[in-house]
């Protein structure tokens, strides 16, 4: 069980920044299943070839980056969907995974690659036999909060604002002078550097990269995002990104007590993915279980300035109907936005 | 004003036509030419489809001109993009969200509003000092917003969105300040709050501005100038000598006679 949590923790970095695209800058981002595995491989290939593992994960944070600053320029400067542009680097990636994943220095083209005997950043854990203890969730966690510091403290700066207003009015945003394009791209390009970072960790902690690593993880990130934030609300930054990492601890318990009955096998984890983050957009529509939430959460009830009159969920996927909703509260009719 | 200082707005021959070569073709501004001289206030009215907020649109840079050119104090901006432009020019719009972010506190709003023109940096966008300007700005707006600073926008009425929009296009100073029909969408009693802030703004500041609007009254109340236009033309223009004296009643009359036959009301609905 603690083992799960070891590997929640990872894949909360992954979380952090699909929470960066998804809820901040409202951009649907598929780049991440691609970035994840290219953070696996770029990790593993280096430490394989006798890089030092700290420069490794380095490289395969960086290497995320780029990947992001691709699918956020196709999105800004060619003008394509959100979805299509990620979903096009996303596939690209796959065959450029691969392509990493031959530049082993024995010349030897894997499609996959294990770290047999070679040091990782976990080795000093694994040699201690403290994999899935107390301690490599604690060494783990300071890493974890870490990135939760840099992200939080990047999002107060006034690029932080930028971007946040970016993804909440785009044409407020530009009429008050901030770049739209260079915010996305940045934005994306964090996003999926964490990703990357969370790929580097979790191939050196499996001591391991296959191609076909990153598959699913957008939908691990979403139901962690989406998860999180129905425990914690979205008012309060410090308090979302927080909510976002115990999300995706709690999905790798769900799935790893699920695995535990006899009548799922680890075949089952994706739809199980795919049941949970259904249940998580349900139910957090339904008002009983929001109020059943705000009861179980002191931390709302001594923070709540007032009662909400736009729904509690900020950046929800239906903000658009509440913005409407909010509008024909005040009594202003909705079609009135300037030509 | 000195005549002989540079206009800070100068629009040469401006030309927008949308969907040039289709069966919906529209000539939305056709060679329009206004100078805005610093301190400057003019008021823009029209009926509906007139190119007035097509002009104001063109001035921000949120459409591209066909053909003319638009400089700001002495400044070519024709090709500038929107963004770039805002470090001069401020906007309010018709519609109370589209000027504010929703989901971002009072003092994040003014935040990015207070950085207007100046790069996005790692520099924390709220600090102590910044949060003190803030809190008096606030306060001149008469809405108590300067106790909710920690509030989303998304909660405010449509008119304290204004005053907020007002504030936030207003105290960077800019070059040029836009209103777009910015009373339209409140009730009467909260237009004339936000179109008593207007003025006073602009008067304390000494702001160059353009105010679209389809109240005549206001028109005439407000600015120091008056332009009127119609099917993407410059039709009249009242200077300020002659605005101080001209009535609603001059206004319909030019107007009709622009139209023919056609009846002041329809004309204007």
């Amino acid at each position: 069980m603690l083992g799960a949590v070891d590997q929640g923790l990872i894949s909360a970095i992954l979380a952090i920044g699909v929470f960066l695209t998804f809820r901040i800058l409202n951009f649907a981002d598929l780049t991440v299943d691609g970035s994840f595995a290219t953070g696996t491989a770029t990790s593993t290939i280096l430490v394989f070839n006798g890089v030092p593992p700290v420069a490794a994960v380095a490289a395969g944070c960086l290497a995320g980056a780029l990947a992001g600053g691709v699918t956020g320029l196709l999105h800004t400067k060619a003008h394509i969907d959100p979805l299509l542009a990620s979903i096009l680097v996303m596939m690209a990636l796959y065959s450029i995974n691969t392509h990493i994943l031959w530049l082993g220095k024995d010349g030897i083209k894997r499609s996959s690659v294990a770290l047999l005997g070679k040091p990782t950043l976990f080795t000093w854990l694994v040699k201690h036999q403290l994999r899935g203890t107390w301690v490599s969730i604690a060494l783990i966690g300071l890493g974890v909060v870490v990135v939760l510091v840099l992200i939080n403290w990047l999002l107060k700066t006034k690029f932080g604002l930028a971007v946040m207003a970016t993804g909440d009015n785009p044409a407020m945003a530009q009429a008050s002078g901030i770049n739209t394009d260079n915010a996305k791209i940045a934005t994306l390009m964090v996003s999926n550097g964490c990703v990357g970072l969370a790929g580097s960790l979790w191939a050196q902690y499996n001591s391991a990269a296959a191609v076909g690593d990153g598959t699913g993880w957008i939908l691990i990130g979403l139901a962690s995002v989406i998860l999180g934030n129905a425990i914690f609300g979205t008012r309060y930054l410090w308090l979302a990104t927080i909510g976002v990492v115990i999300g995706a601890i709690l999905y790798r318990l769900a799935i790893f007590y699920a695995l535990k009955q006899p009548f799922f096998d680890p075949n089952d984890t994706r739809l199980m993915s795919a049941v949970l983050v259904v249940l998580a957009l349900v139910l957090t529509q339904w008002k009983g279980a929001q109020a059943l939430v705000t009861q179980l959460s002191p931390w709302r009830k001594k923070n709540a300035p007032e009662p909400m009159t736009v729904a509690p969920n900020q950046f929800s996927p239906f903000a658009e109907a509440d913005a409407a909703a909010q509008v024909v509260a005040s009594g202003v009719p909705s079609d009135v936005r300037a030509a | 004003m000195p005549e002989t200082a540079a206009p800070m707005l100068s629009v040469r021959g401006v030309t927008k036509t949308f969907y040039p070569g289709t069966v919906n073709e529209r000539r939305a501004l056709v060679d329009v030419n206004l100078e805005l001289a610093e301190g400057d206030f003019v008021t823009i009215i029209g009926s509906n489809g007139a190119g007035k907020s097509t002009l104001l649109n063109v001035i921000a840079g949120s459409l591209p001109v066909d053909s003319g050119a638009v400089v700001v104090d002495g400044r070519d901006v024709t090709r500038m993009h929107e963004h770039k432009r805002a470090a001069w020019l401020a906007r309010v719009f018709q519609d109370p969200a589209a000027g504010t972010a929703p989901h971002l506190s009072i003092e994040e709003n003014l935040a990015i509003a207070y950085n207007r023109g100046k790069p996005s940096t790692l520099a924390l966008g709220l600090t102590r000092a910044r949060r003190a300007v803030f809190r008096e700005q606030l306060a001149t707006l008469e809405q108590g917003l300067e106790d909710r600073m920690n509030h989303r926008v998304g909660l405010l009425s449509g008119g304290q969105r204004q005053a907020l929009s007002l504030l936030m296009a207003s105290f960077t100073h800019p070059k040029l300040l836009l209103l777009d029909e910015h009373t339209a969408a409140l009730d009467p009693e909260r237009a004339e709050l936000v179109l008593r802030l207007t003025a006073q703004m602009v008067a304390d500041q000494h702001l160059t501005a353009m105010m679209v609007t389809h109240n005549m009254d206001h028109a005439l109340r407000l600015g120091n100038r008056l332009v009127m236009m119609h099917e993407g033309r410059i039709i009249h223009t009242l200077d300020a000598a002659d605005k101080p004296t001209a009535t609603v009643a001059d206004l319909l009359d030019w107007f009709s006679h622009e139209r023919g036959g056609m009846t002041d009301r329809t004309m204007l609905a």
